[in-house]
């Protein structure tokens, strides 16, 4: 019975396979789901390409035409222009850039940072458990909105400072949905297996625990997204945050207010964009929590 | 080979206030027995007398009230944990649940490689001598090697107290501890499970600790028994002593309710004709 066969049997992706398959069906089934992945892939598809594909890239650097100011939304301006003659599309279109970008790495912030700490404190319990989730707890008794500008005021404006200052008042979220996961896992036997196995807690939690609880942290970091982008918006709006020439939905419409309601387009179109995002990592975290449901893992 | 001496657990209360507790539970009570090299030794009892925390104690995932626990002469609960990680790799347990104690996001290769890659350091391979470790243990224990890469859902009940034997075994251990390792099982499975355990043991010479609450299972299996009641250890000796003439009398109750395979002497059937 202890024979070895010369060769080994190909690795049997059917399985695997077959759970994607599976996983796609489901999230087929909503179409809203569909709707906010399709406008999701085309949002990270303008924000790669956008510089390659505006029609005025002049204007993304900081190029004015005053002799076309505020022209109405046409066949030359798709989106109109803006006080400062610039293509309100060419804008929006690079807009996504920096929302985009700062919304992913303020969810990746947060996860990192939140998922580390959550996992410490639920692993190990006891007072470290106290000591992490009082400081988590501290913060959020803060309005995050308000920290954010206050982290961002002391740390100045700039793109790198309004995503620590955002990932601030997010990662305790993540704290404690990670700790919640953790603990109810920690106390699955085949954590005891692989502890009586002699694995340390290095291995237990990395390898046995991570990867049971991944599914409830990606649903929240997609729908997260949404709520990343509204607040690099929000903190554009209030002037902390990118500044000028660099555009940004937030500053675009912030910019704007001043020449409302009369060059409606200069506001509206990047409101609209900022919509759209939220709307589309809404759709998409909704549909992966379907297909993500542990009840419904066959 | 293992010496367990007077040991008792007790299981703190609820905390009351600063420093109090209410009372504990003793789920250990004052527990002596030994095990020899090349035997199985059973361990019988009810629910929630003590079997499966006597084998946490052992595994050392719990903290002893009191007495202690040699293997080979060392005491298990004063050794280093580089000692106690040398240990684990030959002194392995296989779980009463066997839906449960498989992490469903690991592959069967991954299961079962598992313990070749944390004792790396006392069984060293490479990346391919472990996956043909894997594949030599999954014909051993009667999967076949299209099973390699699968997940445990996949798999049956049977098939997966297989899968867990067989991570048991991976290291080459001397000491198996069986927590009730059929009792989720349904009885054909079973069978096939003890024959598969019984054939090991003689193959490998390995020293069993099986615990049960399955008196058939235990008479098949085991060379000596020891009965368990509420923490307190009643009665032990060799298999036929026990079951031929007990002495004390919760083992005789133990006795009296095993069922008779003959469906004559059933109660139900005597009382149906009575």
């Amino acid at each position: 019975m202890t024979t070895t066969p010369a060769t080994l049997p190909k690795r049997d992706q059917s399985a695997r396979l077959e759970n994607w398959s599976r996983a796609f069906y489901r999230f087929r089934q909503s179409w809203l789901s569909v709707v906010g992945l399709a406008i999701v892939a085309a949002l990270v598809f303008i924000a790669l390409f956008a510089p390659f594909i505006v029609p005025h890239p002049e204007h993304v650097a900081g190029g004015t035409n005053t002799a076309a100011r505020f022209i109405r939304p046409g066949a030359e301006y798709w989106f109109g222009t803006n006080a400062l003659g610039q293509d309100v599309f060419s804008l929006v279109l690079v807009g996504s850039q920096v929302s985009l970008f700062s919304g992913l790495a303020v969810v990746f912030i947060a996860i990192l940072v939140g998922g580390v700490i959550g996992a410490i404190a639920g692993y190990f319990g006891g007072w470290i458990d106290e000591i992490l989730m009082r400081i988590t707890d501290l913060l959020l008794t803060i309005p995050s909105l308000i920290l954010a500008m206050a982290v961002a005021a002391a740390l100045g404006t700039g793109v790198t400072n309004m995503i620590i200052a955002i990932a601030i008042t997010w990662w305790p979220a993540y704290a404690r949905l990670v700790r919640g996961e953790v603990i109810g896992k920690k106390e699955e036997q085949f954590i005891t297996a692989a502890k009586a196995l002699g694995a340390g807690w290095p291995r237990i939690l990395g390898r046995h625990i991570l990867p049971n609880i991944m599914s409830p942290i990606i649903v929240k970091a997609s729908l997260d997204m949404g709520f990343a982008v509204l607040t690099v918006a929000s903190l554009g709006f209030v002037g902390i945050g990118v500044k000028a020439p660099t555009p940004e939905w937030g500053t675009l419409l912030s910019v704007a207010r001043a020449d409302m309601p009369d060059y409606w387009w200069t506001a509206v179109f990047p409101g609209c964009a900022i919509f759209l995002a939220v709307l589309a990592f809404n759709l998409l975290g909704d549909g992966l929590r379907d297909v993500m449901d542990p009840k419904a893992r066959r | 080979m293992l010496q367990i001496n007077n040991v008792s657990k007790i299981f703190l209360g609820q905390r009351k206030g600063l420093f109090g507790h209410t009372e504990g539970f003793k789920a250990l009570d004052d527990v002596s027995l030994r095990v020899a090299k090349g035997k199985s030794f059973g361990l019988v009892g009810e629910s929630g007398s003590g079997k499966t925390t006597l084998t946490r104690c052992i595994l050392r995932l719990e903290t002893l009230t009191s007495g202690n626990i040699l293997y080979e002469g060392a005491d298990i609960g004063k050794l280093t944990p580089t000692e106690m990680r040398r240990l684990r790799a030959r002194l392995q347990i296989v779980f009463q649940d066997p839906y449960a104690s498989l992490d469903p996001r690991m592959t069967i290769h991954d299961i079962i490689a598992e313990p070749l890659v944390i004792h790396r350091d006392i069984v060293p391979m490479t990346a391919r001598q472990r996956t043909e470790r894997v594949l030599e243990l999954l014909l051993q224990v009667g999967l076949r090697e299209e099973h390699l890469f699968r997940y445990p859902h996949e798999f049956s009940g049977g098939q997966r107290q297989r899968i867990g034997i067989a991570r048991a075994l991976a290291a080459k251990p001397e000491f198996l501890i069986l927590d009730e390792p059929t009792s989720a099982l349904d009885v054909s499975v079973q069978a096939d499970v003890l024959n598969l355990l019984h054939r090991l043991q003689e193959e490998l010479g390995l020293t069993y600790f099986f615990i049960s609450h399955d008196l058939g299972v235990i008479r098949y299996i085991c060379d000596e028994v020891a009965v368990i009641y509420r923490g307190k250890l009643v009665e032990s000796g060799p298999v036929e002593d026990i079951f031929e003439r007990p002495t004390n009398e919760y083992t005789r109750m133990l006795l009296d309710a095993m069922p008779d395979p003959d469906p004559d002497r059933s109660p139900f059937r005597q009382a149906a004709s009575a």
